[in-house]
């Protein structure tokens, strides 16, 4: 680890199980991570904290990903966060705007390994070169 | 009707009154001409025919009387001739001993015959004694034997011949008609008796032929005489015998005139005319018993008496007693001078209060006359009688050319109206009527020539109604045919769900079927007759611009046209509707395009159910994929952590659930695959790539699982940069990756995969190579169908969607797919991408 100040790391995902794996993954990984569980916590949480990476999920509760990602764009306190949807919706539609709306990636979860999503999360906060 | 009327032939004459009408004309036109010259003849004209006919008779007749009389006459000529040549040479003619006395003969009255030798003649003499003179002369007259019998039989009508001389003191006669018959047909000399020799016979007899008298030596004619011979009336024609320029001698030839009279009896004219015949004295030589009241003689007696008195009295002149120059009646006397003068003519005589012509012609060299007597009226009578006759004659042979010219034509007229009846009978049809005409003529052929016509018309109708019942029977089953296939059609068009018009050439509507106006609201009246595009807009979803061009593709190339989807329809009420529709071309039987159809859907419910349907395989793939992320993630997690501690079977149970959740994301992705291929959601983002880059690509991500697997790959690239292709790049990444893991899967650990690109008639040609398990034959058909896996491969994983998907993919990029495999030996994959479209 490095002498920097930890970065921090958002999980917005409705999925218990799935937020503790990947809260386990990340944290693990030596980041500090906060959680939300539908996406008017993640936008809150996005707006309130100095947040370095969003992970977002799509299918929330209350605000789906898309519409938090359409908000933190017109929030110039947010709009500057790298996001990477990680979402079991696959579909090109969905990919296509997901990137429109500004997300840095579009992980599909059933296609990834976990080292994958980590090793996107390094590549986007600067933390750690992919060729590593 | 009207027809039948105008074939009337106008009205006129019919052929056969035009038949007679000309047979009349050249038939009368002589017979008129020659009754009117006949009737124009006046009365004194026919009298005058007929004095002349009478005078051309009368002397035709006496020329012919003449004729029998001057071969006499020559006969006499002759005679004289050859009796002047004895007188001329005696010598030569004289027999010295011809009066040698036992050739003398004592004739038992007291008469001397001879009994010559060279001719069985007798010569008789009454006189004493017989000097030397006429010794000689008899002697040169019985020269002359051998020329009478000949003479005689040349002119048979000669009755004797004989040569007088020495002033009748003797003469020779031939033939002897004297009652002994040993004498009878031979030659007589004798004396003439005196009375005859001066009496009997005209006393100017010997004289008239004498050299003073007849100097010219012709023969001349003696008046009729009675023979005694017994022969009635006779004529002798006499010619002179000269010596020294003096007539010694005369030659006679006798010719009875009974043919002559006779003859001359015979003659009928009219009624009650006659002929009659005299001498130049006016002597009558022979007149019919009913000339007597005429000509006078009642005291006349019978030839027969008066040759008995004759002989009786030896006086011919009682014979001749009568001479019509005696008689009194002036008219006749007149006529009668003419006639003994010898001249001819006609004279009209009062016979007792009858007027009679009396036609009269001299008989050359006698001069005798002929004389025809016939009454006035008889003949003016028969005249008019004859114009009468004529006339009769002339109206009865009219009548019958008439009838026959009536008859005949009928017999040509009727086989031309039974023809002309057959031809119209056979030209209204009825083709059994046969002509009959039996006239063994051109008419009969010309009837067997229609008859025949009509036969084999009739055969040919025959024929032709059975190919008319045919062709009748054929077209009604072709038109019950086409009927059926209209209303199949039109059954069709009415009950198909989609909206169906039809355009012509000139893109006017001309056909639609009812649920053009239900999805569109347009009616016929709104569209048929209408140019398409004035009533239908067809737009383009993506800038609702108007797209017709489909219809116009399928009408220029003759091809469908599909417009799947995308297309907007403007209704009636100017709503816009999503239409799935397709054009086509309507091609004649020369493929030649003669319009279009058009055929187009409502498509808003199968669009929502498309959303429906894509948001429920969107939820359900994340309501699937979520759990088994779980199971994936929270093995990896665990693995991360306990690794270490975990013993081998531990590990690898660890690594089965690792598996299991792959495989089922696997599942899960491909179902969700072909669920958007299948629904045609997959959007397809071409752009221009360099394929062997892209290939190349592929195999970089590829890389960590060959060497997994230890699989060696070989990349075989093309000399030449392959031309630019125009596809969606991850659509064709996601092929290649099936193959590949295909390859991979099915082949056994350190084999070789061959990759080659290459370029064939406009597309590209990928093709992968592996030596594996291969497919097996029976099952190589089926390897593209959902959910197949071959059964040599089912040990391994796999959800038999892979090469669905890939097929359909390539497809979609108008390319093909297919593959060369033998079991156990490897399979090599094909696909091509077009690079020309």
């Amino acid at each position: 680890m490095s002498n920097e100040k930890v970065k921090k790391i958002l999980i917005a995902e409705d999925e218990p199980d799935m937020r503790a794996i990947l809260k386990g993954m990340v944290e693990g990984a030596g980041y500090s991570v906060l959680e939300a569980e539908d996406g008017q916590e993640a936008l809150d949480l996005a707006i309130k904290e100095e947040l370095d990476l969003i992970l977002l999920d799509i299918m929330m509760p209350k605000l789906s990903g898309f519409e938090v990602l359409e908000k933190m764009k017109y929030n110039p306190k947010t709009q500057d966060i790298p996001v990477i949807i990680l979402s079991n919706l696959g579909q090109e539609k969905e990919v296509n705007r997901g990137k429109a709306l500004g997300a840095v990636d579009y992980l599909i979860k059933a296609d990834v390994h976990l080292t994958e999503v980590l090793d996107k999360i390094d590549k986007y906060t600067g933390e750690k070169k992919p060729t590593e | 009707m009207l027809e039948n009327e105008n074939r009337k032939p106008k009205k006129g004459f019919g052929l056969n009154t035009k038949l007679v009408l000309i047979f009349i004309l050249l038939s009368l036109l002589p017979i008129s001409l020659v009754g009117l010259v006949v009737v124009s003849k006046t009365t004194r004209e026919l009298e005058n025919e007929a004095i002349s006919r009478l005078e051309s008779f009368s002397r035709a007749e006496a020329e012919r009387i003449n004729l029998v009389l001057s071969k006499i006459s020559s006969s006499s000529k002759i005679l004289a001739d050859y009796a002047t040549e004895f007188y001329r040479g005696p010598n030569y003619f004289y027999h010295p001993d011809y009066w040698s006395t036992d050739k003398l003969f004592q004739c038992p009255e007291g008469q001397w015959g001879n009994k010559a030798s060279d001719a069985s003649s007798v010569i008789v003499f009454n006189w004493q004694p017989l000097n030397e003179k006429v010794k000689y002369e008899l002697t040169l007259a019985a020269a002359l034997d051998f020329v009478f019998p000949s003479i005689k039989q040349e002119n048979p009508d000669i009755d004797n011949l004989y040569i007088i001389g020495d002033k009748y003191s003797w003469y020779r006669f031939y033939p002897n008609s004297d009652p002994d018959p040993e004498k009878s047909g031979g030659f007589a000399t004798d004396v003439l008796p005196p009375d005859l020799n001066k009496e009997g016979v005209d006393p100017v007899f010997w004289e008239d032929l004498d050299e003073t008298r007849n100097p010219e030596r012709l023969t001349k004619w003696t008046p009729p005489y009675l023979d005694v011979t017994g022969h009635g009336l006779m004529v002798s024609a006499l010619s002179p015998v000269y010596d020294n320029g003096k007539m010694v001698a005369l030659t006679g030839v006798d010719f009875t005139l009974q043919d002559i009279t006779n003859r001359v009896l015979d003659i009928q004219l009219w009624k009650t005319g006659y002929a009659f015949m005299i001498d130049n004295q006016g002597r009558i030589i022979s007149s019919p018993v009913r000339a007597q009241p005429d000509l006078g003689g009642e005291e006349s007696v019978e030839i027969s008496d008066l040759i008995a008195a004759a002989k009786q009295t030896a006086n011919i002149s009682l014979v001749r007693g009568y001479s019509l120059l005696d008689t009194d009646n002036p008219q006749l006397l007149q006529a009668i001078d003419i006639m003994t003068m010898g001249e001819d003519g006609l004279k009209t005589v009062n016979f007792r209060g009858i007027k009679k012509y009396v036609a009269f012609s001299p008989i050359e060299n006698t001069g005798w006359s002929l004389g025809l007597v016939v009454p006035v009226n008889e003949v003016v009578a028969s005249a008019l009688t004859t114009r009468s006759f004529i006339f009769i004659v002339l109206t009865g042979v009219t009548f019958i050319l008439i009838v026959l010219i009536l008859f005949s034509s009928r017999l040509v007229t009727k086989p031309i109206k039974e023809l002309t009846k057959g031809a119209a009978e056979i030209s209204r049809g009825n083709l059994a009527y046969q002509i009959k005409i039996k006239t063994r003529d051109e008419m009969e052929q010309l009837a067997e020539g229609f008859n025949e016509m009509a036969r084999k018309l009739r055969a040919y109708y025959a024929t032709l109604e059975q190919k008319v019942k045919d062709r009748t029977r054929e077209l009604a089953l072709a038109k019950n045919r086409i009927e059926e296939e209209k209303n199949r059609i039109e059954a069709i068009l009415v009950s198909i769900a989609d909206g169906v018009f039809v355009i012509g050439l000139d893109k006017k509507l001309i056909l639609m079927n009812p649920s053009v106006e239900r999805i569109s609201g347009f009616n016929q009246n709104d569209c048929l007759d209408k140019v398409y595009n004035q009533v239908f807009k067809f737009l383009r979803e993506e800038d609702k611009k108007e797209n017709n061009g489909f219809i116009e593709q399928a009408l220029e190339t003759g091809q469908l046209s599909v417009m799947a989807n995308h297309t907007f329809l403007v209704r009636k009420d100017n709503s816009e509707m999503p239409v799935a529709c397709s054009a086509a071309a309507i091609k004649n039987e020369r493929g030649l395009t003669i319009g279009g159809v058009v055929v187009f859907r409502d498509i808003t419910k199968e669009r929502e159910m498309d959303r429906i349907k894509s948001e429920f395989v969107s939820l359900a793939s994340h309501q699937l994929r979520t759990p088994v992320t779980i199971i994936k993630w929270g093995v990896e997690a665990l693995l991360k952590q306990v690794e270490k501690k975990m013993n081998k079977s531990e590990l690898e149970q660890m690594e089965r659930i690792y598996r299991g959740s792959d495989r089922m994301i696997e599942l899960v992705n491909d179902l969700l695959n072909v669920s958007r291929l299948e629904s045609g959601r997959l959007v397809f983002k071409k752009e221009k790539v360099q394929f062997e880059e892209l290939v190349g690509k592929v195999i970089d991500e590829y890389q960590p699982y060959l060497e997994k697997k230890k699989a060696k790959l070989v990349f075989e690239k093309p000399r030449k940069p392959l031309p630019q292709i125009e596809v969606d790049p991850e659509k064709i990444r996601q092929v290649i990756i099936i193959l590949l893991d295909n390859a991979l899967k099915y082949s056994p650990e350190g084999k070789e995969i061959k990759l080659t690109l290459g370029e064939r008639e406009g597309e590209i040609v990928y093709s992968v190579q592996d030596q594996g398990v291969g497919i097996p034959q029976k099952q190589q058909e089926k390897i593209f169908t959902r959910f197949f896996r071959a059964e040599n491969v089912s040990q391994k994983p796999g959800t038999g969607l892979g090469l669905y998907l890939a097929k359909g993919l390539v497809e979609a990029h108008n390319g093909k797919i297919w593959f060369e495999s033998e079991e156990n030996k490897g399979t090599t994959f094909f696909f091509t991408l077009p690079y020309k479209t």
